[in-house]
């Protein structure tokens, strides 16, 4: 890249950083909402004692909440950020050089305010990334969002085409621990420093948080056969929300809704399979029975017959033990009478 | 003499401190690193790779950055 470049760069990022800034905030409601609905289900798990879907939902639930912090976090990082000192036109003119000489690739667009470098090719566990382009747009440099990561030769995850590295997202870095150093960095003007912080971040993996584990990069595990799955081959429980291949799990009689193998049952009386929303426990014997197979009443079909046979026999004795004087009830007349 | 030191692991903090004349830059990081792993870390002075026993200048600018960072919330690891 040309002298001239870089020294035009730096003084268009040394203007744009003398201008007073604004914070800019944005929050999306879907995080809480996510939240709300873990917890209801939670609840649901807990209640019916199904503890290996709570546990899932348990850990769902953990990562949820995280990620709900974190957006919180940029929020009151970009209002609690105080204004820093400007760096000067040299050190910004100087940080430029510097890159040049750190990366393969760097590039200056001023008309798009942009400046970005390439790194290094990436392989993650014997998984082939690709280069990366980190883009800073110097035009919003004071914004929390103001820098996004592209694929170079993209590999995306199976699950989702957005995923191009387990920590990249919708071109969004997932920060962790570089959070602080990142904001420091960009609220300083240290353009250098944040290139460098980002492209560690690049280079590390952590199972722990990643948006799409690695060893789930050509397909998600079934956490029932754990077998690899291809993304029309999976089906979430519509109970746990846990991630299983087509064939652990299974349809629903009633609703056709697909569950795992702990959040259904099989009907008492059908053998059909039957969730727990389709289904109820019989008055009578206490089994659980599909809602075809329950009267109005709650009852199966085996103890509506077992409540007739003994209304029957009830009459029948009834009728034995009267004698001949007794008095015939007017009723029982009718009815001999309907009867003839 | 000052230097400004930029230290890029956890805080991500920048500042101008006071350094003894004749400090080299193996000896500011072994000072100032908890756990001195120089492998783990990419150290540069004004922007430039250095070596180990290269002598810090007055005004001079040294930054270190881990080469490993993790892309994760640092709670998760604690809770899980």
């Amino acid at each position: 890249m040309k002298r001239s470049e870089l020294s035009h760069a730096a003084l268009a990022i040394h203007e744009q950083l003398s201008r007073p800034r604004i914070p800019t905030v944005s929050l999306k409601k879907d995080g809480w909402t996510e939240c709300q609905r873990l917890v209801r289900l939670l609840g649901i798990a807990e209640a019916r004692g199904w503890y290996m879907a709570a546990n899932r939902i348990q850990r769902r639930l953990l990562q949820a909440t995280n990620s709900l912090r974190e957006q919180l976090t940029s929020v009151r990082d970009a209002l609690s950020t105080r204004p820093a000192t400007v760096p000067s036109c040299s050190d910004l003119h100087a940080d430029l050089t510097g890159l040049t000489c750190e990366f393969s690739r760097v590039e200056v667009d001023r008309k798009r305010r942009l400046l970005s470098v390439h790194t290094d090719a990436i392989a993650i566990e014997g998984v082939e990334l690709g280069s990366f382009e980190i883009r800073l747009y110097w035009k919003e440099l004071s914004h929390v969002l103001s820098y996004d990561i592209e694929a170079c030769e993209p590999n995306p995850a199976s699950e989702h085409a957005g995923t191009v590295h387990p920590h990249v997202q919708n071109h969004a870095l997932c920060e962790g621990d570089g959070r602080n150093a990142i904001r420091a960095a960009l609220n300083e003007g240290r353009l250098f420093d944040f290139f460098q912080i980002v492209n560690s971040i690049l280079h590390t993996y952590n199972p722990d948080s990643a948006y799409t584990r690695i060893e789930d990069w050509h397909g998600a595990t079934c956490n029932d056969c754990g077998r690899t799955m291809q993304v029309d081959d999976e089906c979430s429980c519509e109970a746990c929300s846990t991630t299983s291949c087509f064939d652990c799990t299974t349809g629903c009689t009633e609703c056709s809704d697909r569950y795992c193998y702990d959040c259904i049952g099989e009907c008492a009386v059908c053998d059909m399979s039957a969730c727990t929303v389709c289904s109820r426990k019989c008055q009578g014997c206490d089994e659980t029975c599909c809602e075809s197979c329950l009267n109005n009443d709650n009852l199966c079909e085996e103890c509506i017959e077992q409540e007739n046979e003994t209304t029957t026999e009830t009459t029948t004795t009834k009728e034995e033990s009267r004698t001949p004087n007794d008095p015939v009830h007017a009723v029982l007349m009718e009815q001999a009478a309907l009867f003839a | 003499m000052k230097i400004l030191y930029i230290n890029n692991d956890g805080g991500g903090f920048a500042d101008h401190i006071d350094v003894e004349d004749g400090t080299t830059v193996g000896k500011l990081f072994n000072e100032r690193v908890a756990n001195p792993d120089p492998s783990a870390y990419l150290i540069r002075v004004n922007r430039q790779p250095c070596a180990k026993d290269q002598v810090l200048q007055d005004g001079d600018r040294i930054s270190i950055t881990p080469t490993k960072i993790e892309g994760a919330i640092a709670s998760i690891r604690t809770v899980a």
